[in-house]
């Protein structure tokens, strides 16, 4: 089969733009932001972990996370999602069974083996092409795709291959034989209608199975290999049917690789989207909402409705648990967010969705949120709170210093700071003064930056400073929200509040109880 | 074959989750000690008697309960025959455990499964005709559609022809000849789909033979000491009556859950038999209740009491009568220690009886069914500490009121007496309302002055009001009577009574 070379790669639009983007090691930024564990949890099946590279290299302009997204939206879709599911299923049984022949040393077993992994082949890529023809896609990666298939379907050698495996498969399925097994021997023979007895037990004690059970059935041991008395058995079959057999066998001389290398790749790469598609599936399913942000590479106006943490959003959903959304928006010549408030708040939390936002949106896949604009940032740097290790060199506040100094030293305007208390272990003066000069070295860089602190007088740095305030409930000053917002609430009056937070007064109660 | 005592449609379903309330019900109207009556230390009475009366906590299923109520009948005049039937089932679901390794299927090999199964089902015939032997005997002596129902189902079903088939079919399945198996090519050309064949008869096959008219076979043997070999013979042979021995277990489990659900649904008339005797030793009246269908507002009770008291204390109890038609919210108030909350429980109880298609604590009976009986009663203070007392009243109602709905029941026992008493009022005068609305029924004990005074100013006529009686001296009679909510819930009077000798009281 000739394989057309214009259909390149569904991740890359071309060789040139894959080189580009070449990436040795995981982000620095991955830990403090959780990302290590969201790609830990895409790539939960094993023949996936070929694909963590993809995940540390994001894209650098706006068209190239475009052309993704367009990729990306399309996969999302029925019929097309589904396609390329049962396309990437075939694949893995192909290799499976090719897997197997390689192992077997019993002909007409092996031949079987090779005969069934060239129908899933076969089976794979025609039910793609008929898929992408009636979706009509119109993703640029999708159409090179869908005409490269067209192409490899419609050429003579692929029909007169497929149709001579489907031949042989069906002849072979048609066999019927008997097995009279005594101690110590068996007999191979032709079906000759002889009648079934489990079902002839079956009726006879009908009459006591309007009772409903579950019975479990029996184990029946599987054998994964053929093992001698079954290949005792299939030679004495293909005695029984010689015709059938020599042209199983004339085929597995015949075609032995048959996959498409273009096609291969496919196989490989689109799972980089289904997989994180089947992560937030869960997600979406209670109820978060995600969205192909729209990315610009001058304007620094951010928002987000309703955005969230993954990495917590995936072990909370998991464990039933509720997830808390918030909102977020820089206006014009807003660029700094400086979130204070009680602990435990959900600060952290936030400051972990900004980062992730700003990320996952380059890689081309939809974020957390709702009509979300975002900055198309070169670079994010994070300092989050680390656990002082025995063994330090230096001493904390140092350390802390230290890690700023580098920050500064790589950030440029276009990248995006996330700093986490910090300076925690000195006076609050001194962390004040610190935190002051180096705000304005951020802010002399224009950048964008969110600083998590317990120093509320940063929340009025400058005039591109927004501030914003973990809040508790306004019943109960125990009862912490984990909404952040730009001012606080006030308190109400108690046992009708009570009722009401519990929904029993008379009007939610008519509410609650169906007329 | 069914068994149907408990519902006309359907078989009883012991391990069907009760309704979320069923717990809290359950502990405050004291389910325990009636379940305790009935079961009589045997367990299958226990299990049966509480899934029954926890699910009618549920809605009252007009049909299972005349269904039931009609069987009760026949079971109390044949108390010895319903006894009877239910020794033989107990019998026979114990005969199970000496085949215990014989039928647990799931990890044994499909042969010493089908081994299993064919010798249970040999002691299950056995069982089987014993149970015919006694439904002859006893047919003509039952009225009800419950029990005439079963035997004319055993009847239909099991007859000595039947019996003696089964006979014939598990001595085939012992399988003394080899094992003819059919087969597809499978995964791999492997073989699969094995299944198991009866062979033809061939009387003359050596006369094919002589004519040259054999069908071509090839036999291959095992080699001596191929032990691996003989062990993947065995497999596949194994494989080959897969299907049929799960048929055969299953057959011996269906049979088996026919003695489980017979003995299971007789459990509830053994346990209705027991609970009658204990109620009439302790001097306690029982009747069968009259019924409306669920969104009617009938209640007449004479004579009613309370039943775990009775059954606690070993001893007759106080008697109170109600009569309640049209009203939708019952507000008991009076004297402490006056037995108000005696009172309100037995209602619930009788309520719950009901629905359960037993007798009640009462000379004569007339009430609703409802879409669910719910309790709102004083709690113990949370250990936890997590939140206030107040705020956990407000929480239980909260999940009341996701649970209930049209034609319901809720009792209130001192309801929202955890916060001030101006406070409470108004919290439970607006969940009253938003019941009552809604066509749910309120019972209601309370010690809140100004819940009953609004009630009482607005003169409504759908409100009735019980008072618990106080003698003049301020001894208490236990009975509850009809009678608007005074001032005083004279608690002084308790006071006096723990704290002042110079009070006499008369209990």
């Amino acid at each position: 089969m000739s394989s057309p070379t214009d259909f390149y790669s569904i991740l890359w639009r071309d060789a040139d733009e894959e080189r580009a983007h070449g990436a040795e090691r995981q982000p620095d930024c991955f830990p403090d932001l959780r990302l290590d564990q969201v790609v830990r949890s895409v790539l939960r099946d094993p023949a996936d972990a070929e694909l963590e590279a993809c995940f540390w290299q994001p894209l650098q302009r706006v068209d190239a996370v475009a052309w993704r997204q367009a990729t990306a939206r399309e996969l999302e879709c029925e019929p097309l999602r589904s396609a390329v599911d049962a396309f990437c299923q075939r694949i893995r049984d192909m290799r499976d069974m090719q897997e197997r022949a390689r192992e077997c040393d019993v002909a007409p077993a092996r031949a079987r083996w090779l005969l069934d992994a060239a129908l899933a082949v076969a089976a794979a890529c025609a039910a793609l092409h008929d898929d992408l023809q009636r979706s009509a896609p119109t993703a640029p990666g999708l159409c090179a795709l869908q005409a490269h298939l067209h192409r490899l379907v419609s050429s003579e050698g692929y029909r007169a291959w497929t149709q001579s495996a489907r031949q042989i498969a069906a002849d072979l399925e048609a066999l019927r034989y008997t097995v009279q097994v005594d101690d110590a021997a068996l007999t191979v023979r032709q079906y000759r209608g002889e009648p079934d007895y489990a079902a002839e037990i079956a009726r006879v004690f009908a009459r006591f199975s309007q009772i409903e059970t579950h019975a479990e059935a029996p184990r029946a041991a599987g054998h994964k290999r053929i093992d001698h008395v079954q290949a005792a058995i299939l030679e004495r079959v293909a005695l029984l049917f010689p015709d059938v057999f020599a042209r199983l066998a004339d085929f597995a001389a015949q075609h032995a690789d048959m996959l498409d290398p273009s096609l291969r790749r496919f196989d490989r790469e689109v799972r980089f989207y289904r997989a994180y598609q089947c992560l937030i599936a869960p997600l979406r399913d209670a109820g978060l909402a995600f969205d192909y942000p729209r990315l610009d590479a001058q304007d620094q106006r951010e928002r987000a409705s309703a955005t969230f943490d993954l990495a917590l959003a995936c072990q909370r959903v998991a464990s039933g648990e509720r997830m808390v959304s918030n909102d977020l928006r820089l206006g014009t010549d807003e660029r700094f967010i400086v979130i204070t408030g009680p602990n435990n708040g959900g600060k952290t939390t936030f400051a972990r969705t900004f980062g992730q936002l700003h990320y996952l949106a380059r890689l081309g896949l939809p974020v957390p949120g709702q009509d979300v604009r975002l900055f198309l940032c070169d670079a994010i740097h994070t300092h989050f709170e680390r656990e002082e290790r025995a063994d330090a060199a230096h001493g904390k506040l140092e350390d802390d210093l230290l890690r700023v100094r580098a920050i500064l030293q790589q950030a440029t305007p276009r990248s995006v700071v996330i700093l986490n208390e910090m300076f925690s272990s000195t006076t609050a003066d001194d962390a004040l003064g610190l935190a002051r000069r180096i705000m304005a070295q951020l802010a002399a860089r224009k950048l964008i930056a969110v600083y998590v602190t317990f120093l509320t007088e940063l929340a009025h740095f400058d005039a591109h400073t927004v501030s914003m305030v973990s809040t508790v409930a306004d019943d109960d000053p125990t009862v912490r929200t984990f909404k952040l917002v730009r001012r606080a609430a006030d308190g109400r009056s108690y046992a009708m509040t009570l009722a009401a937070k519990y929904g029993v007064t008379r009007a939610r109660l008519l509410e609650r109880i169906a007329p | 074959m069914k068994v149907r005592l408990l519902h006309p449609d359907r078989d009883f379903d012991p391990s069907a989750a009760p309704p979320p309330q069923a717990a809290t019900v359950a502990q405050d109207l004291g389910l325990d000690i009636v379940i305790g009556a009935m079961a009589a230390d045997d367990e299958t009475l226990r299990a049966t008697a509480q899934a029954v009366l926890l699910a009618a906590t549920g809605a009252g299923d007009a049909q299972s309960i005349a269904h039931r109520q009609a069987g009760l009948a026949d079971a109390l005049e044949h108390a010895q025959a319903v006894r009877a039937l239910y020794a033989l089932a107990m019998e026979a679901v114990a005969s199970r455990r000496r085949h215990y390794l014989g039928f647990e299927l799931s990890d044994r090999a499909p042969s010493s499964a089908l081994f299993g199964a064919i010798e249970l089902l040999d002691t299950f015939v056995g069982w089987m005709r014993k149970l015919r032997d006694l439904v002859d005997a006893q047919q003509d002596h039952f009225r009800s559609a419950a029990f005439t129902g079963l035997f004319a189902s055993v009847r239909e079903n099991i007859d000595a022809a039947y019996l003696a088939a089964i006979d014939a079919h598990l001595e085939t399945l012992r399988f003394r000849q080899g094992v003819l198996l059919d087969a597809r090519l499978g995964a791999g050309n492997t073989g699969s789909a094995y299944r198991l064949r009866l062979a033809h008869a061939e009387p003359h096959r050596w006369l094919q033979r002589l004519l040259g008219q054999t069908p071509p076979a090839y036999t291959w043997r095992l080699a001596e000491r191929d032990e691996a070999g003989a062990r993947i013979l065995r497999g596949i042979r194994d494989r080959g009556i897969t299907d049929t021995a799960s048929t055969l277990a299953q057959s011996a489990k269906h049979v088996l859950h026919f003695f489980e659900t017979l003995r299971a649904e007789l459990a509830f008339y053994v346990g209705a038999l027991n609970l009658h005797e204990r109620l009439q030793a302790a001097g306690v009246a029982t009747c069968l209740p009259a019924f409306a269908p669920i969104g009617s507002c009938q209640l007449q009770a004479t004579g009613l009491c309370n039943p775990v008291l009775a059954l606690c204390t070993q001893s007759g109890v106080v008697a109170s009568d109600c009569a309640a038609d049209g009203m939708d919210l019952l507000l008991v108030t009076g004297a402490n220690q006056g037995g108000k909350s005696t009172f309100l429980r037995a209602l619930g109880l009788a309520q719950v009886m009901l629905h359960t298609g037993l007798f009640v604590a009462a000379d004569r009976y007339a009430g609703t069914l409802r879409s669910g009986v719910f309790s709102h009663a004083r709690r113990e203070e949370d250990a936890t500490l997590a939140r206030g007392k107040f705020d956990e009243e407000l929480q239980r109602m909260a999940i009341i009121a996701d649970q209930v709905h049209r034609g319901g029941l809720v009792l209130f026992n001192e309801p929202f007496a955890t916060t001030n008493e101006r406070e409470g009022s108004e919290v439970a005068m607006q969940v009253f309302d938003a019941l009552r609305e809604r066509d749910i029924a309120v019972c209601c004990v309370s010690h809140l002055a100004t819940l009953a005074r609004s009630l009482a100013a607005r003169g409504a006529g759908d409100v009735l009001f019980l008072r618990a009686d106080r003698q003049d001296d301020g001894s208490r009679s236990f009975v509850i009577r009809r009678g608007e909510p005074l001032g005083t819930s004279f608690g002084e009077d308790l006071y006096h009574r723990l704290f002042d000798l110079d009070v006499t009281s008369s209990r």
